[in-house]
């Protein structure tokens, strides 16, 4: 989110009297010039590179000059090689910077394992800029790295003064030491929270300055697990500034600041913005006997048809005025624009603003601003969610990662003259299972000569299983259109023939919770049969197309999460040819589930049911929670893998004696 | 960001769209489309002539006008143009750039959107440009750069109109143009305007089978060229495609020669003026001697006793030590830096590699060669493209006897005489000396060269399959798997040795494995595996069913000839051989066993037979492609083979319960 509140300024008084020697300690900093390698514990040998030293220091301190609170942070690393793939991985450095920020010092060098050491030419350091995001990269590539090499390198930065901040201490490789410090003059306190098992931050105290740390021994790797998020699951440290005691004792930089300040930021227009944004609204002419859930819709589909998003950090992009006339915003803008039509279409809404709970999850417990990455408007009395920057959701649907997760609902209240937010932390629920659907529909039919089966598919899709097509399919041409299909409707037969398609709801502007995105066809296909000398082997398993697996015994370490809730309902009819019995029916028969405190949350059903020479077979998945604990993994696995075995139900058919 | 995401797809469904089709607008747009404008003629106009696509290129031109300017050239390039939105949809193309590199200074770029405005347009110009480095893929360091801009006011009817004048500084530099695009355009075209004194050369590729008007004429003391099309389809793009220069027509144009100062000189008129070019960029690298190269040369030629074991310890010395690291960086992307920079940094981009390759092999006296050469992705030769887009790589050769033997050290598990994949069958230019080169073409690595034979021995148990297995890999198979497989510990490595003998279905695991060779570049890959297969089977009353073709490569994989436009491109011409071997059962006997059965053409092949042998069912494989490009007239071939194999991949044995 660019533009965002975080580009305000907030004025931090200057009281301490500043004394030249506490200006930037770091400003000195040095590594070690010469130094032995570091020994590398044995059961590390194997891992394609450790991270021997992260170290970060963030120092606060006010400018003797312009009495400014300023910011000096400092990266330190030190990264040991140990194979091919590692040195791909770490002999290119990219170092982010933002506009704005000064770079003080940057070192690098690399020491071979025969103690030779390398350092890198200034010269050789180049930047990539991207003027429209604002930011850019140092990169180099490291001397002399071979395996064993230890590549070292330090940064320090003058950087724009922050309020919040984040450091991640964990990643694919071990980390032998992670250090964080901050130090700030002592008229400031900072708030810290370590998240997913990082040590707790240690306070020190001299006469003029505060100084948190914390240093980790031996952070473990962290791999990718599935249905988990990585970066979610990070050890992480997210600290902020709480109390200036210059000014006073009270908090700084509450949920309450935030929602004032984000009210303000959205609902404040200035009179151009207020002009424009009311003749758009006349202009459109909304009749007044539409209902709340009516006049919404309108004004969302006007937008996301005739407006774009462009994320970057221009003022102009979140200036309503500038917006209309130019169809687009950044993503507050675009938050403004909506806000501000609904307003004038009196319906009622609340500010929400969350984070990515695949990246980080938000914490109502730790009042950082850097939780509200996200806009979304809550309507109350209709008690849905509509995404003002996601064209392709609408009203009752929002990207399942800003669900399952707290959220600021910021709500307009007037006190005395002044219009001003009032914030609540609350949780925004997920979808049901039963909203986001993936149904089929089958009937199976032989060719005389048994060497082809003849299917008759309708599927249909809702909520999250539509959204990945039903948004997009108009924007198609008529080729791609049948293509996309047709990999939908293929399942798991590579040659079917697929003819006689029909869209329901392919168009824009729907919402895949009321208009159902189905697909009806017919397919030809050799690949469900096998012959087996006068016996016909029919794979049935495969008509619900290929399913995911967990087959492999791994270790868990993650709790489950999962993307959304979802449900399959698959009913196949098969016709057996007169003359034959099927021999092995029981195989059709699955009944895995889980419960969580006596409620069924996950299940793979399958049953059937034989009706003269009709055979119809009904399953029934459903996955009723997004999120449980590490234990859980087990028995949700086995339902995941009771689908994927069924994929592999073949019947067998025998010409009746 | 999901919207990003959007976006993105947006322009990669807008980039892949296809073809003129039956109209396709919802209700929903032809409405808005009343409310928001009357249409202009010319919307309408295309709106009926291509009613399935999102937005069209009005108009694609490109002038060029190149004449002396004191002792130099000036050339000046214009490029504009025009496109229609014809659906919402397509806001996606508001964001646009321009791309800017070392040989190119931008003298002038505006942008605007005509904005419809009841049935006229009003233009919103751009004002806000950005800049931004570009970096391409696989390019650690590229200094080229963009210049991105937004068009305002962007809606359904509107035109987005970009007009930019680039100044060439090299005469050796200027490109090509593509007569097509990625969306269908009205009109395209090049016009070149050449000063009498100055020659141009060009070279059109797969212009025949477009309807492009060529036209040369005369005007004063200039010569026009011009390339021109209408109603132009857009490009299509399908999987596993060789790059468009394979099928899109284009132009390739340079400078030839050019009277400068009263004299005619030549600037690129044949691969020699080319051969001149790059020798005097090899004349600008830094000179440089050090003993410590000398000293690491004489260790590892010192007991080897022939020129091919030296020149293999060097090869494989460079390919171990010096890590692959491509820049683009002004001349710096023509002239490498000398063996002892490479060697004290460790690490290079081609040029450096193909430079310390050739600096260590001549040390060890072995007398070798700077060679230019291009990836497969460029279909050229040098005597018809005698300009630096012709090649895009450099490597090292030597003689051994008549045959060079060519050596690429970027491929960091190539063995000594195999070329990398990526440019086999291209011209190389070998610079012999100062003056002197030869062309000549890398050899295409014959099929048997890059096998893969796996062969497992199972038996039942359990209604599981436990067995052996071996998995022995050469050349191309070889070095992807040594790819995959080097550095990674006994977890990773085992799920890459599963997925390299996949086999049954994903109830495949492998046990224990044991991998041979993978750090010799010479001898072939093997691995010894025990596995395990669940639920692949079928048991019914007494019989069991069992499919021999643990692996089904090809299956159903025809190409549909009403679809696939496109040739196919094979990154290498392989074999492979597959044995399973059963254990019929205690206390079964085998009652059906499928016929052997084979299909082969000059492009593909299979064979596969089944024996019975004593108590062992055998079943043996082979599978073969023969070609790197297949072209659409030989798609039938394919299908042949895939149709036959298809049908005896649905084949199973037999075994029965003996009472």
């Amino acid at each position: 989110m660019k533009g965002s509140i975080l580009f305000f300024f907030l004025i931090i008084p200057f009281v301490a009297s500043a004394q030249e020697d506490s200006y930037f300690a770091k400003a000195a900093y040095n590594w070690e010039e010469q130094r032995d390698r570091v020994e590398l514990p044995t059961e590390f040998q194997d891992e394609a590179a450790v991270i021997v030293k992260n170290f970060t220091s963030n120092e606060y301190a006010y400018s003797p000059e312009t009495f400014d609170l300023e910011l000096f942070t400092l990266t330190h690393k030190i990264i040991r090689i140990n194979t091919e793939s590692g040195i791909n991985r770490y002999n290119k450095i990219y170092l982010p910077f933002s506009d704005g920020d000064e770079l003080a010092g940057l070192k690098a060098r690399s020491i071979s394992p025969d103690g030779t050491i390398k350092i890198i030419d200034n010269d050789d350091i180049k930047e990539l800029n991207d003027e429209q995001e604002e930011q850019g990269f140092r990169i180099f590539a490291v001397d002399g790295v071979e395996v064993g090499t230890e590549v070292e390198y330090f940064y320090t930065e003058k950087v724009g003064v922050r309020y919040f901040g984040r450091e991640y201490f964990q990643s694919k490789v071990p980390t032998l030491k992670a250090e964080f410090e901050l130090i700030c003059p002592d008229n400031l306190e900072f708030s810290f929270k370590s998240y997913n098992g990082f040590p707790e931050v240690e306070e020190e105290y001299d006469s003029t300055q505060r100084i948190y740390s914390v240093t980790a021994l031996n952070v473990p790797k962290l791999q990718n697990e599935a249905y988990s998020f990585y970066n979610s699951n990070r050890q992480r440290l997210d600290f902020k500034l709480s109390y200036n005691k210059s000014t006073g004792n009270s908090r700084l930089l509450t949920w309450a600041d935030a929602s004032k300040r984000i009210h303000e930021s959205i609902y404040s227009l200035d009179i151009d913005e207020l002009n424009a944004v009311q003749n758009f609204y006349d202009g459109q002419k909304l009749k007044n006997k539409l209902s709340d859930t009516e006049k919404i819709r309108e004004i969302e589909n006007l937008i996301k048809t005739e407006f774009g998003v462009r994320d970057l950090p221009v003022s102009d992009y979140s200036n309503i005025k500038f917006i209309l006339e130019n169809k687009f915003g950044n993503e507050r803008g675009m938050a403004k624009l909506f806000a501000a039509l609904f307003k004038l279409a009196r319906l009622e809404h609340q500010l929400v603003l969350t984070s990515d709970r695949t990246s980080v999850r938000f914490d109502p417990s730790f009042d950082s601003w850097n939780y509200l990455a996200k806009y979304f408007i809550y309507f109350p009395k209709l008690d849905q969610y509509l995404a003002p920057n996601n064209s392709e959701y609408r009203l009752g649907m929002i990207p399942f990662q800003y669900t399952n997760n707290e959220g600021l609902f910021i709500s307009e209240v007037a006190i005395g003259e002044e219009l001003t937010g009032v914030g609540e932390l609350k949780f925004i629920e997920p979808l049901g299972y039963d909203e986001s659907v993936d149904n089929m529909n089958v009937s199976v039919q032989f060719s005389d000569s048994f060497d082809k089966t003849m299917l008759d598919i309708e599927r249909v899709m809702t909520g999250y299983n539509a959204i990945f097509i039903q948004p997009y399919y108009s924007f198609l041409t008529k080729d791609k259109q049948q293509e996309v299909i047709e990999n939908y409707m293929r399942l798991s037969a590579g040659d079917a023939k697929i003819d006689q398609i029909e869209v329901e709801n392919g168009d824009w502007n729907l919402s895949p919770l009321k208009s159902p995105f189905k697909i009806r066809s017919k397919m030809e296909t050799s690949t469900l049969i096998e012959r087996a000398g006068p016996k016909y082997l029919l794979k049935v398993g495969e008509v619900i197309g290929p399913q995911t697996e967990l087959y492999q015994d791994e270790e868990r370490n993650l709790p489950v999460e999962n993307d959304y809730n979802r449900k399959y309902d698959r009913k196949i009819s098969i016709e057996i040819p007169t003359g034959y019995t099927v021999k092995n029916l029981d195989k059709l028969k699955f009944d895995v589930s889980h419960e969580i405190d006596g409620d069924e949350v996950f299940n793979f059903t399958s049953t059937y049911e034989l009706k003269g020479n009709e055979l119809l077979i009904n399953i029934d998945e459903n996955y009723k929670r997004i999120a449980c604990s590490k234990e859980c993994f087990e028995p949700f696995r086995k339902v995941i893998n009771a689908a994927a075995d069924f994929n592999k139900v073949i019947l067998v058919m025998e010409k009746e004696k | 960001m999901p919207n990003g995401n959007f976006i993105l797809l947006v322009s990669v469904i807008i980039a892949t769209s296809i073809k003129y089709m039956r109209v396709y607008i919802s209700i929903a747009l032809i409405l808005l489309a009343e409310l928001s404008f009357a249409q202009s003629k010319l919307f309408k106009e295309l709106t009926q002539k291509y009613p399935d696509q999102n937005a069209v290129f009005n108009l694609i031109s490109r002038n060029i006008e190149i004449e002396p300017e004191g002792d130099s050239l000036k050339i000046l390039l214009t490029q504009e143009e025009e496109i229609v939105l014809l659906k919402d949809q397509a806001k996606a193309l508001a964001k646009d750039k321009i791309h800017l590199s070392h040989f190119i200074e931008l003298v002038d770029l505006e942008a605007k959107t005509y904005v419809p405005v009841k049935s006229k347009y009003e233009e919103a110009s751009v004002t806000d440009f950005k800049e931004k480095s570009e970096q391409s893929s696989g390019i650690f360091f590229d200094d080229s750069k963009s210049i991105g801009f937004i068009y305002p006011a962007v809606e359904q009817g509107a035109k987005l109109y970009k007009k930019y004048t680039q100044r060439i500084t090299d005469p050796h530099f200027l490109t090509s143009f593509y007569l097509g695009s990625f969306l269908p355009a009205e009109r395209i075209n090049l016009s070149i305007k050449v000063h009498k004194d100055i020659t141009l050369g060009f070279k059109e590729f797969k212009l025949e089978s477009s309807d492009t008007k060529v036209e040369v004429t005369n005007k004063g003391d200039y010569k026009i060229y011009t390339w021109s099309r209408s109603d132009v389809e857009a490009f299509e793009f399908e999987e596993d495609a060789p790059s468009l220069n394979y099928t899109a027509p284009h132009v390739i144009y340079h400078i030839k020669s050019a009277v400068i100062g009263n004299q005619r000189r030549n600037v690129l008129s044949n691969p020699g003026d080319l051969y001149r070019l790059y020798s005097s960029f090899l004349e600008r690298m830094d000179k440089a001697e050090s003993n410590e190269l000398k000293k690491l040369v004489s260790e590892l030629t010192s007991n080897a006793k022939s020129d091919k074991e030296k020149a293999e310890n060097i090869f494989y010395w460079v390919q171990d030590n010096i890590n692959y690291i491509a820049f683009e960086d002004g001349m710096r992307g023509f002239i490498p830096h000398n063996a002892e920079y490479t060697l004290d940094k460790k690490y290079g981009d081609c040029k450096d590699m193909a430079c310390i390759t050739k600096t260590m092999l001549d040390l060890a006296g072995i007398e070798s060669y700077f060679t230019w050469i291009g990836s497969r992705d460029l279909p050229y030769n040098y005597s018809e493209v005698p300009t630096p887009i012709v090649d895009n790589h450099m490597i090292a050769a030597y003689k051994s006897g008549d045959e060079y033997v060519f050596l690429d050290a970027t491929g960091k598990h190539t063995a000594l005489g195999l070329p990398s994949a990526f440019i086999q069958g291209k011209e190389a230019l070998i610079s012999l000396d100062d003056e002197s080169f030869e062309i000549i073409k890398v050899p295409i690595v014959d099929k048997e060269v890059n096998f893969k034979f796996d062969s497992v021995h199972f038996s039942i148990l359990n209604e599981k399959i436990e067995g052996q297995g071996k998995l022995e890999l050469g050349g191309y198979e070889k070095i992807y798997a040594t790819y995959r497989l080097t550095g990674r510990n006994e977890e990773a490595s085992k799920k890459i040795v599963t997925s390299l003998t996949e086999k049954g279905n994903n109830k495949y695991f492998v046990e224990e494995f044991g991998i041979e060779n993978l750090d010799s570049k010479k001898l072939e890959l093997s691995v010894d595996y025990s596995f395990t297969i669940e639920d692949y089977f079928n048991i019914v009353g007494d019989e069991i069913y069992f499919n021999m073709n643990l692996n089904k490569e090809w299956f159903n994989e025809q190409i549909d000839l009403s679809k696939r436009h496109l040739p196919i491109e094979n990154d290498y011409k392989y074999f492979k051989k597959y044995v399973s071997v059963i254990d019929i059962p205690d206390g079964y006997d085998l009652t059906y066993l499928p016929e052997s059965t084979s299909e082969q053409n000059e492009d593909i092949g299979f064979t596969m037979e089944y024996e019975r042998v004593d108590n062992k069912v055998i079943m043996r494989k082979t599978l073969y492609a023969d070609f790197l490009i297949l072209n659409p007239d030989d798609f039938s071939n394919w299908n042949k083979v895939v149709e036959k194999l298809n049908e005896a991949y649905r084949d199973v044995i037999i075994l029965e319960k003996s009472v």
